[in-house]
């Protein structure tokens, strides 16, 4: 039974991701509309960034939607925002795609500056300027690490490659690449941090 | 592992869990550290910490704007879907609770683990294995309505959960998994679906179960030419080849 929501486009797109979910799973295509255009450009991007091709991009944005959509029955907010969700999949879709096509080799720079504020988009919401800010923090948080450590993050998270792989391209021990990589997301996570103070409730490092 | 020797890996780990958060963990190492996540508390806390900091990197790429086709693409078949009545509910009458005792041993998930950088001998092994604990039953093929259109095959649950059961709905070359009694999973968690051809495992979809742990998963083609499909459970966005043993298997041919 297909049962709409019967809330008109405006009033879903004041809902929340996770209310919108509990939509999604009663197979509410205008919820799942909603959602694709909050977060559809942030997963065709880091599908972009991974495998360098639009065409190829496009497939695994597409697929990750897709699986979004197909295992929404029941989505738990204790597994991660819908957006950490959607983009765990692309990326791990994104990396597949980059091994079975051997395209072009991923670009090891990470601040970009075709940045999000670049981005025309429709009217900023709440949840959408608290995004460009962590995306603003992330971004310094990235370019104060030092070199080293961010290209390792980048090699890892972008390039699909494992903390061997990344030693052996790099000429490095595995150690002190474990080492960088541990560094690296330690402080961007302190970044994180310090940007959700107001939040309060942060666990301290354990 | 013993308590004094956990402490004295625990820079190591630390060093790990990073790797880990990151998927940078090859795949035997991450299917032993999840072991030692399973029993123990401090490191679950440190992976919980450190994960936003990977959740945000996607927030460090070059933003594009994606092309129309996409959202065109992406929401026709979501409509299609969205019009199309469920099948499952027909087919899952079993109210009996889980058995909580689906969980595979210990020395059985380290097997695999060693194993899994080949997927071939992987899943070999695994067949082998799960042929012993499931006390030898065969994947059984229903062999359904000749008609071209719709053709289902039991699956056959392959961790020795009698409470399991799952039904492949098999159209042209894509296919449809209903799955029932699945065991929940934790947070950390989601089941995925994978195609085998030649003995390799492809990663398909992703699925959670709803309420009265029944599932549905769209299992997208090409079909033709692959073996069978299977779910396992994997961490949280899916993995690229299986980190766990295959809960349920179904056969395509």
């Amino acid at each position: 039974m297909n049962q709409g929501s019967n809330l008109t486009p405006e009033a879903l797109s004041r809902l929340a991701d996770e209310d919108l979910m509990t939509l999604v799973e009663r197979k509410d295509a205008d919820a799942f509309a909603v959602l694709y255009d909050r977060h559809g450009g942030a997963a065709y991007s880091l599908a972009h960034r991974i495998v360098g091709d639009p065409g190829t991009a496009e497939e695994v944005a597409q697929e990750a939607f897709l699986s979004l959509w197909r295992s929404g029955d029941r989505f738990d907010a204790a597994r991660g925002s819908v957006r950490s969700w959607t983009l765990a999949v692309v990326r791990n879709r994104a990396i597949d795609a980059l091994r079975r096509g051997a395209g072009p080799a991923p670009k090891l720079d990470l601040d970009d500056d075709a940045l999000l504020e670049a981005q025309p988009s429709p009217a900023l919401t709440d949840a959408e300027a608290i995004r460009r800010e962590t995306a603003g923090r992330v971004r310094g948080a990235l370019r104060e690490l030092p070199a080293e450590q961010s290209q390792a993050l980048g090699l890892a998270y972008f390039g699909g490659f494992t903390h061997v792989e990344v030693a052996e391209k790099l000429g490095v021990p595995l150690g002190t690449v474990k080492g960088r990589m541990r560094l690296g997301l330690e402080k961007i996570r302190f970044a994180l941090t310090e940007g959700m103070e107001a939040e309060g409730s942060d666990e301290v490092l354990p | 592992m013993t308590g004094d020797q956990r402490h004295r890996d625990y820079e190591a780990l630390r060093d790990d869990l990073a790797a880990y958060a990151l998927g940078a963990l090859p795949a035997d190492e991450a299917a032993e550290l999840e072991q030692h996540l399973a029993d123990c508390r401090r490191c679950r806390e440190l992976l919980r910490w450190l994960s936003p900091a990977v959740d945000v990197l996607p927030a460090a790429v070059p933003q594009q704007v994606p092309p129309d086709s996409l959202r065109e693409n992406v929401m026709a078949v979501v409509r299609r879907e969205a019009a199309e009545r469920p099948r499952s509910e027909a087919e899952s009458p079993d109210p009996l609770p889980a058995a909580e005792t689906s969980r595979p041993g210990r020395g059985w998930r380290r097997r695999w683990a060693r194993v899994s950088l080949r997927p071939a001998t992987a899943l070999a092994l695994a067949a082998v294995l799960a042929a012993g604990v499931a006390g030898g039953y065969a994947i059984r093929g229903d062999p359904g309505p000749d008609a071209p259109e719709s053709s289902f095959v039991e699956a056959r649950v392959l961790g020795g959960n009698p409470d399991v059961s799952a039904t492949l709905e098999r159209r042209g070359d894509a296919a449809t998994l209903h799955v029932h009694e699945l065991p929940d999973l934790p947070p950390s968690k989601v089941y995925e679906v994978w195609i085998e051809r030649a003995g390799v495992m492809e990663p398909s979809t992703l699925f959670v179960l709803s309420e009265n742990r029944a599932g549905v998963a769209a299992v997208p083609g090409p079909l033709e030419g692959a073996e069978r499909v299977l779910v396992t459970a994997e961490p949280r966005g899916g993995s690229r080849e299986p980190t766990g043993p295959p809960l349920l298997a179904a056969p395509l041919q």
